[in-house]
């Protein structure tokens, strides 16, 4: 559970950042 | 008791520090708190950087440093699903929902609130009034606080309930009344600052109190799995994590959490687009640091002190075994930087919405209709009404605190989902869909809040979160259904007259 935790993480960052990128991008 | 007294001094002599800070802050804010829009929301005075940790910050409160470890301590890594969800989920809620929330609200312009955004954006006096009434339900969540707060200073420095809860109330009103979103914004920041250095303390320390060198989590789960083997699976045998449908349902809470009044107030604070992307990127980071590391705290608890009375000691039990007092003074700084942060949004967002949404509409016109006054002399008016209801929702929180209620984690959830449930439908149908009109969106807040209420008044539904789940579907349900059937109303009408004129 404590990997999957960790992994799960790893996978919001790239998907909150790629929405992140996509939705503000500079200007 | 040699200890204790240390304690007393340390962190009397952080707390006056902190007194002090915040005082001049509020001294500095109050240049921009002579105005509605300067008190409530500060437009375009904060750093966006700051604005957005001042978003975590607001959002992790007693319940994620107190609360959430508790159950760890109880549950073990089901409760993962929970802080899992604050950083990954909520963080997505914000980005999905903050730029068209700020869009629409700069159009319409000179927005305060989040009830005088939906009143504008449905063109309804009465919607705006509704949403004010219903935001009143986050005394709870305030109340919720101060049970946290005072039980931190009991379980570690001893000073009686009463007097904690008196000491956390006063700080607080203080510097909001000074100086408004101004001063609440930068020390939120700073509040932000000093409870990432406590999450971060409260995971290393695991390296020596459950030992095992770098690989310090396996042996965290060969050691709870050890006391019971239930404590390192994904899904609880009860409580809140007891099945998949129950953690889905957590997660639409801390998705729809981001929509909270005192939450996207901090929207508002930003005049130009070009904030949104550092706001954004600081809210993401700072929900992280406060959000996924603490929690370990809670299940190491478990393995060095078994057998605590309330799990929600936890934390303040484990930090006086894992560090030398100086440090321990540090953490319940934090921990108290969680509370305050998380308690002056709300107070500034209760009396925002009493003086702009409910005295501006309600009372004004009525008090003051013979009267010619020009914008700014009602303006001042308002601001007034405000500071005092500020006075009056701390005495009425401080009220409602002295008798210790039963659960902390409950009171602050009831709260929360019963404002969740009723706007919900409104702010994200209202985004997109052509259709969705005023007659919806008051429907949706009746029913919305009013099945939440029913579901857990009388308790129908075992857990808080899937009431929330049932009552936000019922409130997208009636909302739809009375949209359409207005719609169709309208259409039909202009039809009839149509061929009546031709």
């Amino acid at each position: 559970m404590f990997t999957f935790y960790w992994i799960s993480i790893l996978v919001f960052w790239i998907v909150g950042l790629t929405v992140w990128n996509k939705l503000y991008p500079k200007s | 008791m040699e200890e204790q007294n240390i304690y007393i001094w340390l962190i009397g002599a952080l707390l006056v520090i902190y007194f002090v800070f915040t005082t001049w802050l509020g001294k500095k804010g109050a240049i921009h708190s002579r105005t509605m829009k300067g008190f409530s929301i500060a437009k375009g005075k904060v750093n966006p950087w700051i604005v957005g940790v001042s978003f975590g910050a607001s959002y992790a409160s007693a319940n994620l440093f107190l609360g959430v470890p508790g159950w760890a301590y109880t549950y073990g890594a089901p409760t993962l699903w929970w802080t899992l969800g604050c950083f990954g989920i909520t963080w997505l809620g914000l980005l999905l929902f903050t730029r068209t929330f700020w869009r629409q609200g700069q159009k319409m312009g000179g927005i305060l609130t989040l009830p005088q955004w939906l009143g504008k954006k449905y063109n309804s006096k009465l919607l705006q009034v509704m949403i004010a009434v219903l935001i009143l339900f986050n005394i709870y969540y305030i109340v919720g606080q101060n049970v946290g707060l005072a039980t931190m200073f009991e379980t570690v420095m001893g000073i009686p309930y009463t007097w904690g809860i008196a000491i956390g109330v006063i700080i607080t009103i203080v510097y909001v009344s000074l100086g408004g979103a101004f001063a609440q914004l930068i020390s939120d920041g700073i509040q932000g600052i000093i409870m990432s250095v406590t999450s971060v303390l409260l995971f290393i320390s695991l390296i020596w109190t459950i030992g095992g060198g770098w690989n310090f989590l396996g042996k965290l789960q060969s050691d709870l799995a050890a006391i019971d083997p239930n404590l390192v699976q994904p899904v609880a045998t009860s409580g809140p994590f007891h099945s998949g449908f129950a953690i889905l349902t957590i997660q639409w809470l801390l998705f729809s959490f981001v929509l909270l009044p005192h939450l996207m107030n901090k929207v508002l604070t930003l005049d130009d687009e070009k904030q949104l992307r550092p706001f954004t990127l600081s809210a993401g980071l700072t929900l992280f640091f406060l959000s996924v590391l603490s929690v370990f705290a809670g299940m190491a608890a478990r393995v060095l002190s078994p057998g605590l009375a309330a799990a929600d000691g936890a934390i303040p039990t484990y930090i006086m075994e894992a560090f030398p007092p100086i440090i321990v003074a540090v953490i319940v700084a934090g921990l108290i930087s969680a509370i305050l942060s998380t308690t002056d949004s709300l107070y500034l967002g209760i009396t925002s919405s009493i003086g702009n949404d409910l005295y501006k509409t309600l009372v004004v016109p009525f008090l003051y209709k013979d009267k010619q006054l020009s914008k700014q002399e009602i303006d001042k008016k308002v601001v007034k009404a405000t500071k005092v209801s500020l006075v009056i929702i701390g005495i009425v929180s401080l009220y409602m605190s002295i008798e210790r209620p039963a659960s902390l984690a409950l009171l602050t959830q009831f709260g929360i989902s019963a404002i969740i449930s009723g706007i919900i439908a409104p702010i994200s149908l209202g985004y997109f869909w052509k259709y969705a009109h005023k007659y919806g969106a008051i429907a949706s807040v009746i029913f919305g809040s009013g099945t939440f209420m029913v579901l857990t008044g009388f308790e129908i539904v075992p857990g808080v979160f899937e009431a929330l789940f049932y009552s936000s579907i019922i409130g997208f349900a009636v909302m739809i259904a009375v949209s359409l059937v207005t719609a169709y109303a309208i259409k039909s009408t202009n039809n009839k007259l149509g061929n009546r004129t031709a």
